[in-house]
């Protein structure tokens, strides 16, 4: 099973969240965007610890943009949960549930509502009441015999790993040391038992230790008399067998030191291994069908290599073969790019806030990627620590020319993309396809700026004209849902290359004539280039070149320009250009793009 | 003691019946054909105990399918005292509840059944006004609509699939009936208790996900009473049990099948019977019967079945009666001659160990006639009750009534027994804790502030129905139950027949408020009786005048159903110059057999 679909109204920093899934979710945001509370609405359905005085909530727990709740007013969380048909007992559990329209659909609810029957506004907590209840008519109610079965588990963030491991009773090790300890045979700790006896008499032997330890006594039976004496004693650890595995703890460094030795980053480590150890064994002895583990902010106290390095492993071993894992569905939260750059990229799900609308929410598992492109796209944000993800606006490029010039561009246009959180990413070559589906799907505001790359003969063999016409179906298939044929019809008729991308530029992506360093050539941008291309320190036959352009910029022979640029390389050669800018203003598509990107974030 | 104790104690009970143990260890699909007495429920319910305890693991569960509302209160009981409770795990009813809370109700929607959106179960009065409406789309003419009521049902639950070539060919107008009459329920937004399994069978003929969710939820199906239960519940199990892959656990006697009319057949259970892939056990000793009514029985049925009593049974006795005069003067008879011989005969008989058996509602008419002419009580079961003996609300109120006489001090019945119970039946309404609590509440004030054993049953039943439940009486399905409970409000009122009933004789509480049972032989089966009277056992009677040779053979089936209640005595009354073609036989054959 897996969850396909969160739905919340009301709720904290959601007022009307909606978001498609597919399974395992990595929740990335900034602080304070409402991960937490994403958590608890799914406690709230899920999580068989928490108490139904938590499960009531307070006036308080609608969403901020509401003012006082009225009649019609309700908190509401769903999830529904599709391919629940395998296990017979997670549909024995579910079948009950499903959608009118949908049978391959189950949905369970959490409603905070005004009591039935009540007169009048709800005016304090007590005037409401929960429930819960799958399907889509109230009546069918659900509670802790689902729960238990299909439990939620909160690993919280900020948690003090150190002391649980410490606390017996709270330690994870505890139930895995229990079980490990029930398979051993009694008469074979007992021997253990005597030998840890042996070693205690052989302390008592010790002059020090005896005196230490009669002292002790004596004074305690002077205190409170011979009726109150406790026989102390001192040993290592008590020596009676069936308690011995209480004394077990897990030790590092071969075993020279005791956990509470370790750094917080280490303690954090071990206490999500044992979890994991742990929710394995309970789902293989059928105690439940299924978990969902959640767990909050796992980079805390991790230095970031070890969080990339951690958390690719625990991807790969947790999350499996994506969507096909049904046994256990993670929920992480993080704000760490670390983290984010690692999960596996279908199971993104990205917290924004909107203007007045309450927190929304945007997943990528409905878009429509091939495997390539998953894969593309993985590497991609893996060598850029996730860049994408975290910006609030994105202009894609080609090439390493364009990410040194497009910031040096917009800072002469008084625009610092920095501060606006604008990122200009390079795709390095043309394939934006994936890119461009990535930013649409996450609703991220974003320009394409694109090379015309125009054919040997004629306007309409440009490259630049199927790219751009692509990326505009593809971009607005991923908005809608459905093929655009409207715009394509649209496109089609357009026969004017400028026509054509003047009406794409609507669609975020913007072109220039021929290429980057051949449109820029021109006007004020000639002293700057020739200066560039001087730096390049050719030879005389190459200098001549450029002298000739110079005098005549009309002269310009474009393929040894071209290839004057390359041996500079064209990232070097758009560095030091970006140098002698001076404050020379971009081309218009270039200034369009920049424009269009600053006004959608 | 756990819960595990009380069922493998009830087990060691099978042992030493081969054929109970033999199924009690069954694995897979299993029949046990089970004869009168022979221990089949108590066979059925150690079974289920086991299946529940050892081979289906929470969540799923057993769904116990039976005939009526009394087997399903009967199987209740027993299985509560081995420690088992129906919950969502245990779905314990008759084929209708569990069509339309398991199917019907769920997935209306979803499995595309075309119900109007709310719809309700349809009471007598919808049913009637859409039989009047139908009939004269389809019909017309001066007849009588409700005359076709009967034919209609018939046809109806007999002919499943409405794709066929008999549903075309063999009746087209009942055809066109049949579909007008569904058609005006559903304008009503209603429907009635004979679509629940059409639908449940449509449902799942439909939609293969629906046949998996149901072998998710109970992967193991026990079915009780096999022979009454209709095609509907014979097209159920076959689908389901021997295609989808639920297990099969049935119990059922060919010989007691006696409701052909409802569409049931003996075939069917043989049928299931014969496949190879079950295996059939059956029952050979008759634990209830004395031996020499054991031995008659076969001369009532008419078949040879070898049935046997265990070693030191008693013997059991069979009195002839041939009696002249109305039923009214041979009910007089009865009451003045042969009862005071019982009561002096047997000892520490009560009138509650006693039946009287006839095969029409109206002969019982002039046994109660009589019956209250000698001061004595009776609890009918048949078409003329004050109320349906299946009426799961007035079963329910009854109990109350004795926890309100007795009950809150000896703690029979157990108060939150009634809670559950009150639960379930208003389950549609009920469906938060807090409305649970709720109901536990208002019943526990109703009915301390009502514990006076004397007062009207009218108005108590008024009182504790505003104090505790009112609000939970319009759920769709429950809203039939409701009329129910009206009309015996009516009828106990000051212009009623029975008017004056006190709450101790509702709740039929103490000695003196035993009363004598009259039913109906249909009504009478699967229950047992130290002392039986077949009354009314006469030519034109049983069987029927002009009756077909399908319903002479069920009619000798009923006889024989009658034939077997007793533990001790059988009584049959017979009017002289006309007995019943059965009785001849059998006083022929048993002459013969004692030479």
């Amino acid at each position: 099973m897996h969850l396909s679909r969160i739905c919340i109204q009301n709720f904290r920093t959601f007022s009307d969240f909606e978001v498609k899934l597919g399974g395992n979710i990595v929740v990335v945001g900034e602080n304070r965007i409402g991960k937490s509370n994403l958590l608890y609405a799914l406690r709230l359905i899920f999580d068989a610890t928490l108490p139904d005085s938590a499960r009531q909530l307070r006036l308080a727990d609608f969403w901020d943009g509401l003012g006082q709740p009225g009649t019609d007013t309700n908190i509401r969380i769903s999830v529904e949960i599709k391919d629940f048909e395998r296990d017979f007992d997670v549909l024995a559990l579910l079948t009950a549930f499903r959608l009118s329209d949908d049978p391959s659909t189950v949905r369970l609810t959490y409603e905070f509502r005004p009591k039935a029957g009540l007169t009048g506004e709800p005016k304090a907590d007590e005037d409401y009441e929960f429930v819960c209840y799958g399907g889509e008519n109230g009546a069918r109610t659900f509670g802790h015999n689902l729960r238990r079965r299909l439990p939620l588990d909160l690993l919280p963030a900020l948690r003090d790993a150190e002391s649980d491991l410490a606390n017996w009773r709270r330690s994870p090790l505890r139930p895995l040391v229990e079980a490990a300890f029930s398979e051993i045979e009694q008469s074979d700790l007992d021997e253990i038992a005597t030998a840890i006896e042996e070693a205690t008499e052989k302390l008592a032997e010790f002059d020090e230790i005896e005196g230490l330890e009669s002292s002790i006594s004596d004074f305690l039976s002077d205190m409170a008399g011979p009726k109150q004496d406790v026989h102390p004693k001192l040993g290592f650890v008590p020596a009676d067998a069936v308690r011995l595995y209480r004394s077990i703890q897990l030790l590092i460094d071969d075993g020279k030191r005791g956990i509470n030795d370790a750094s917080l980053g280490s303690a954090n480590l071990v206490f999500l291994t044992l979890k994991a150890i742990e929710l394995k064994a309970l789902i293989a002895d059928n105690k439940r069908d299924h978990t969902f583990l959640a767990i909050e902010e796992p980079e805390a106290h991790l230095h970031p290599h070890l969080q990339r390095s951690v958390y690719r492993h625990f991807f790969e071993t947790m999350f499996g073969d994506e969507g096909t894992q049904t046994e256990l569905s993670v929920f992480l939260t993080t704000h760490s790019p670390h983290v984010a750059s690692v999960a596996p990229l279908r199971s993104l799900l990205l917290l924004k806030s909107s203007k007045d609308d309450g927190t929304k929410g945007y997943s990528t598992a409905a878009i429509p990627f091939s495997d390539d492109e998953v894969a593309d796209l993985a590497r991609y944000l893996d060598v850029t620590r996730a860049e994408l993800l975290f910006a609030r606006g994105v202009i894609l490029v080609e090439g390493d020319a364009e990410r040194f010039l497009v910031p040096a561009f917009a800072a002469n246009l008084s625009i610092s993309l920095d501060k606006l959180g604008i990122s200009v990413c390079s795709v390095s070559g043309t394939n934006f396809a994936p890119y461009a589906k990535l930013l649409t799907g996450l609703k991220i505001p974003f320009a394409v700026i694109t090379d015309w790359d125009p054919g040997e003969d004629d306007e309409t063999d440009a490259l630049g004209w199927n790219r751009t016409y692509n990326l505009v179906s593809i971009i607005e298939e991923v908005r809608t849902g459905k093929k655009p044929k409207a715009v394509l019809s649209e496109l089609d008729e357009l026969e004017d290359p400028n026509e054509f991308c003047k009406r794409c530029e609507a669609f975020g992506i913007f072109s220039n004539i021929d290429t980057l360093e051949v449109d820029l050539f021109e006007g004020d941008f000639i002293k700057p280039i020739i200066r560039t291309l001087r730096e390049g320190k050719f030879g005389k036959k190459r200098t001549s070149w450029i002298d000739a352009w110079e005098k005549d910029p009309k002269s310009l022979d474009r393929d040894h320009y071209l290839t004057l640029i390359d041996a500079i390389g064209k990232g070097r050669f758009a560095q030091r250009l970006a140098a002698n800018l001076g404050a020379l203003k971009p081309p218009r598509y270039i200034k369009a793009a920049i424009a269009h990107v600053v006004k959608n974030v | 003691m756990s819960n595990r104790a009380l069922y493998l104690r009830a087990a060691d009970e099978l042992r030493p019946n081969a054929a109970q143990w033999e199924a009690y260890e069954s694995k897979g699909h299993c029949v046990v054909l089970a004869g009168p007495g022979s221990g089949k429920t108590k066979t059925l319910t150690t079974k289920l105990a086991r299946i529940l305890y050892e081979d289906v693991q929470n969540p799923r569960g057993v769904a116990c399918i039976t005939y009526n509302n009394e087997c399903a209160r009967e199987l209740e009981t027993r299985l509560g005292q081995l420690g088992i409770e129906a919950d969502e795990r245990l779905f314990v009813g008759t084929v209708h509840s569990f069509s339309l809370t398991e199917i019907v109700l769920p997935y209306a929607k979803t499995a595309k059944l075309g119900l109007p959106d709310d719809f309700k179960v349809a009471t007598q009065r919808d049913q009637a006004l859409a039989l009047e409406r139908a009939h004269k789309r389809v019909i017309g003419g001066p007849g009588n609509p409700q005359d076709t009521k009967f034919a209609m049902g018939r046809h109806r639950r007999s002919i499943l699939n409405r794709e066929s070539e008999q549903w075309r060919t063999v009746d087209p107008q009942m055809s066109r009936l049949v579909v007008a009459y569904e058609d005006e329920l559903r304008k009503m937004g209603t429907i009635d208790f004979d679509d629940m399994p059409l639908l449940a069978v449509r449902a799942l003929r439909e939609h293969a996900w629906l046949q998996r969710a149901t072998l998710a939820k109970f992967p193991v199906l026990v079915v009780d009473e096999y022979q009454d239960l209709g095609r509907a519940l014979h097209r159920m199990v076959m689908g389901l049990c021997f295609s989808t892959g639920i297990r099969l656990f049935a119990v059922g006697d060919v010989d007691q099948s006696v409701y052909g009319f409802t569409g049931a057949h003996p075939e069917s259970l043989q049928q299931v019977a014969d496949r190879a892939d079950v295996q059939t056990v059956c029952l050979e000793f008759n634990y209830r019967c004395g031996s020499n009514i054991v031995a008659a029985s076969e001369f009532a049925l008419g078949e040879v079945r070898g049935y046997q009593t265990p070693p030191g049974a008693h013997e059991g006795k069979i009195f002839f009666h041939a009696l002249a005069g109305s039923y009214e003067d041979q009910a007089n008879h009865f009451f003045s001659v042969v009862l005071p011989d019982l009561q002096r005969r047997l000892g520490k008989l009560r009138l509650g160990d006693i039946a009287i058996l006839y095969p029409a509602a109206w002969i019982g008419d002039a046994v109660a006639q009589l019956a209250a002419r000698y001061g004595l009580g009776v609890l009918r079961a048949d078409a003329n009750a004050l109320y349906p003996r299946s009426s799961r609300i007035m079963r329910w109120l009854e109990d109350c009534a004795l926890w309100c006489c007795s009950g809150w001090r000896s703690g029979e019945p157990d108060f939150t027994k009634l809670v559950r119970d009150g639960v379930r039946i208003f389950s549609e309404e009920i469906i938060s804790d807090g409305l649970k609590l709720k109901l536990q509440r208002r019943l526990i004030s109703a009915l301390w502030s009502r514990r006076t054993r004397t007062i009207p049953v009218h108005d108590w039943l008024e009182g504790v129905r505003d104090d505790a439940f009112s609000e939970f009486l319009s759920g769709k399905v429950v809203r039939d139950e409701a009329e129910t409970l009206r009309l015996f409000i009516e009828r106990c009122g000051a212009d009623g027949d029975a008017h004056g009933m006190t709450l101790e004789q509702f709740a039929e509480d103490g000695e003196q408020n035993e009363r004598l049972n009259l039913s109906t032989l249909h009504s009478a089966k699967g229950r047992e009786f130290r002392v039986v009277i077949l009354f009314g056992m006469d030519v034109g009677r049983l069987p029927r005048n002009a009756a077909s040779s399908n319903e002479i053979r069920e009619a000798r089936r009923t006889f024989y159903v009658g034939f077997t209640r007793p533990k001790e005595e059988l009584h049959v009354v017979y009017t002289a110059a006309r007995p019943s073609s059965f009785v001849v036989e059998v006083q022929r054959r048993m002459e013969v057999a004692t030479g």
